[in-house]
């Protein structure tokens, strides 16, 4: 990867890390910490084996294995995996618009930096976080893992996305919800420029799979306001056919399909109990989340 | 089919189709191509919107460019002729019928009349003509005549055509007609044609003339109509001049009398303008109703004698040969004397004023430049006394009832009147009538019983006396005088 540490803003990391996102519901974990747990004294999960030094637990020592190797292996268990994030970004061609009115970020670039902060706050309080990149279909997969180097690995994720391809967001979830693991959480970051596709559905599966999920809804305001003045054959980034127009002629029609599609998708999220945040690329990214996450905060109940 | 246009000119203002295109090119709005994530929004956007998009720019362009052609093409006034194949190879014979008449002369533009269109149309029809074809021309002014018998060389007969003038005459199709149908019969070629060139006025077209043309079907007949080119209406002319002069006044006078004429429905005033030797001397605006004639007199000292040209002239319109009209005068230098005889003789020599006439006039008038003309009392009523400068009353006894007015007009607007005493004179009717131009009263009548009176002539410094020499003096000193009258 390159230039990582200018890819992504640092101010960025370092203010969102001072808040920590807690999971309202119930997580699956054992960790002691600020997750409440269902499942206190279950047993933790294997993560790997390590030669044994001076200083670990006896009893940890994998006796089974001394036998056959008649060498000392250390079971090491995922004792951070308290929760398990998988993000889901949405690396079709739609979220690779960028504005040729004026020099703001990509919206790509937006949703990367929100991706990136959302991975480091969850693995600065030990929770494992994946990321899938997917358009028609998952391109990557990144299992979730808790230990801080793993940042790095995300951030490799991020920084290699190409946007392009079309979204189907339902046939990804449909898939990626069986694999996932249960009672973990699901961050879904797209703009939800999704055709034909019963988004509902998919999301209602998600939510009977006991997934937390929270959608973000990343937007650029040229795609909320179509400031566009002027001839303008606007060609897709995807794959539906060009079309040429004066945006002066259809910009309130637009602008009111667009709050419709906003106001619909959020709907859809809180019948099934998700969260729903808005994203702007025209706002700060640290405001914007910072925002969500004291939001989440005052409804926690401890 | 042929398209020819009368003023061709206008034809750069197509020119002008580049203004909407390079406003077009100039104002276009840059197609931009935007690569937009949310397309199939806009399309249903698009779909859903009320409001219908501008209509095509380039239609609009279209629309502008045409609008721009046709109004030059308008301008520069089209002129299709369905003619036959021009470019026919079978030579013909074909009859130039030129209408040369007056209102031919009726302008196009500032420099053109129809019929120099008339003129420029039939050449170029001789040019694209094939070889050995023939033509003739006749002139279609009444009254009709061949002007060119049929000839095949083109260069001569253009020739011919491009002398001809408008003339002053009225038109006669008719008889132009039937004389071209009769060179027809013996022209040469089997393809005969006749071309009408006019501008169809009214008066050119009596029908008398056209039943009496018989096998006027059995020839292909062209007529060209050149009045679609009058750029304006004939809005008014100078129908007449007269010229007169006037004697009376201190100093003479020309009167030129206009009869001006209003062509036109709407307009009632229009200057007039008076030319003298080239000059304006006046200009009038007279108030002539639409269709009214007016008659504006103009007047002007004459100073001297000699010959005088001058002109009346209207503003422009599109006949210009009718808006003025020329006069050229020469002013009489004698002094036109009327001498009324009062007592009038049948034999011309007993009268007093055969002897008067002869003094006045011994010779001729160009020796005396004294021009007498004797008139008897019962005649004087018919006399225009603006006509003569002297009134010699010579023994009258009484003038016509109420004459002495006209008399008194006469020499208040600067005539001279002289009264020749006689025994027919009535001291108490002159007293009482002509009271007011007698410079004395009239006394009684004296008659001197035993010697002649005689002038004494003592005192000859009267400017009356002047003229007379000292021996013409003496020798009046010697005129016998019978009676007198007293003052």
């Amino acid at each position: 990867m390159e230039n990582s540490a200018q890819t992504f803003d640092t101010q960025v990391l370092s203010r969102v890390s001072t808040l920590k996102m807690i999971a309202i519901n119930l997580v699956e974990g054992l960790l002691t910490g600020q997750h409440r747990s269902r499942h206190k004294g279950a047993s933790v999960e294997f993560a790997e084996y390590k030669d044994y030094s001076p200083g670990d637990e006896i009893r940890h020592i994998d006796w089974k294995v001394a036998g056959k190797t008649d060498k000392y292996h250390v079971k090491q268990y995922e004792q951070s995996t308290n929760l398990k994030c998988t993000i889901l970004l949405d690396a079709s061609g739609s979220m690779g618009y960028s504005s040729p009115l004026n020099e703001r970020a990509p919206k790509m670039e937006y949703a990367r930096n929100l991706v990136a902060g959302l991975s480091y706050l969850l693995l600065k309080q030990f929770d494992a976080v994946g990321l899938t990149l997917f358009n028609e279909q998952v391109i990557e997969h990144i299992p979730p893992r808790s230990k801080a180097s793993h940042f790095q690995h995300i951030l490799h994720g991020l920084a290699n996305i190409s946007p392009g391809g079309t979204t189907r967001i339902t046939e990804v979830l449909g898939g990626l919800s069986e694999r996932l693991p249960r009672r973990s959480m699901l961050i879904l970051v797209s703009d939800f420029f999704v055709q034909n596709q019963d988004l509902q559905k998919s999301l209602k599966l998600l939510s009977s799979r006991g997934l937390e999920v929270v959608l973000f809804h990343v937007l650029h305001p040229d795609e909320i306001n179509l400031p566009f003045e002027g001839d303008i054959v606007f060609e897709s980034l995807e794959e539906d056919p060009a079309i040429g127009l004066d945006p002066q002629d259809i910009r309130e029609e637009y602008k009111n399909t667009i709050q419709n599609h906003i106001s619909a998708l959020k709907k859809n999220c809180n019948g099934v109990g998700m969260d729903y945040v808005f994203m702007d690329t025209s706002e700060p990214l640290d405001q914007a989340l910072s925002y969500y996450l004291l939001k989440r905060k005052s409804l926690i109940k401890l | 089919m042929s398209l020819n246009f009368s003023s061709p000119l206008f034809l750069f203002g197509l020119l002008g189709i580049s203004i909407p295109v390079l406003i077009h090119f100039l104002t276009r709005r840059q197609q931009k191509q935007i690569r937009f994530s949310a397309v199939y929004l806009l399309a249903q956007s698009q779909k859903r919107s009320i409001r219908k998009s501008r209509p095509n720019r380039l239609l609009l362009l279209l629309a502008r460019c045409l609008a721009i052609a046709l109004f030059s093409l308008a301008l520069a006034n089209p002129l299709f002729s369905f003619r036959e194949a021009p470019l026919s190879t079978d030579p013909a014979s074909t009859v130039f019928v030129l209408d040369d008449s007056y209102s031919m002369g009726i302008r196009s533009t500032k420099e053109k009349t129809l019929f120099d269109h008339a003129l420029e149309y039939a050449v170029k029809e001789l040019q694209d003509a094939p070889d050995s074809s023939e033509f003739s021309l006749i002139l279609a002014s009444s009254p009709a005549r061949i002007e060119q018998d049929w000839t095949s060389n083109k260069a001569a007969f253009t020739n011919k055509l491009e002398a001809q003038a408008v003339s002053y005459r009225t038109t006669h199709i008719g008889e132009a007609m039937d004389k071209a149908i009769k060179l027809l019969e013996s022209a040469e070629q089997k393809k005969k044609r006749i071309l009408l060139m006019t501008d169809l006025d009214k008066n050119g077209w009596k029908e008398e003339t056209f039943s009496k043309i018989a096998p006027l079907t059995s020839y292909p007949v062209q007529i060209l109509n050149f009045s679609k080119l009058q750029s304006a209406d004939n809005k008014a002319m100078v129908q007449n001049i007269q010229v007169t002069q006037e004697f009376l006044t201190r100093s003479r006078l020309l009167r030129v009398k206009a009869e001006v004429k209003n062509f036109s429905s709407t307009i009632n005033r229009m200057p007039l303008s008076f030319f003298l030797e080239g000059k304006l001397v006046k200009e009038e605006l007279p108030d002539i109703r639409p269709g009214q004639t007016l008659v504006q007199e103009f007047s002007y000292p004459l100073r001297r004698n000699q010959p005088l040209s001058g002109k009346v002239q209207f503003s422009e319109d599109s006949l210009p040969a009718d808006n003025e009209r020329f006069f050229s005068f020469h002013p009489s230098q004698n002094i036109r004397v009327l001498v009324v005889d009062g007592d009038p003789e049948t034999i011309p020599h007993q009268s007093e004023s055969f002897y008067l006439e002869r003094a006045l006039n011994p010779f001729s008038v160009s020796l005396s430049h004294i021009d007498p003309t004797v008139s008897t009392l019962a005649e004087l009523p018919l006399r225009n006394l603006s006509d003569f400068s002297v009134i010699i009353l010579a023994n009258i006894s009484e003038l016509p009832q109420g004459y002495e007015l006209e008399l008194e007009k006469f020499v208040f607007n600067g005539g001279a009147l002289l009264f020749g005493m006689g025994d027919q004179v009535s001291p108490k009717y002159f007293n009482e009538h002509l009271g007011n131009l007698l410079p004395v009263k009239l006394d009684s009548l004296y008659h001197s019983r035993e010697d002649a009176l005689h002038l004494l002539l003592k005192n000859n410094t009267h400017p009356v006396m002047q003229v007379f020499s000292p021996k013409a003096l003496e020798e009046m000193k010697g005129i016998n005088f019978y009676s007198m009258y007293t003052v």
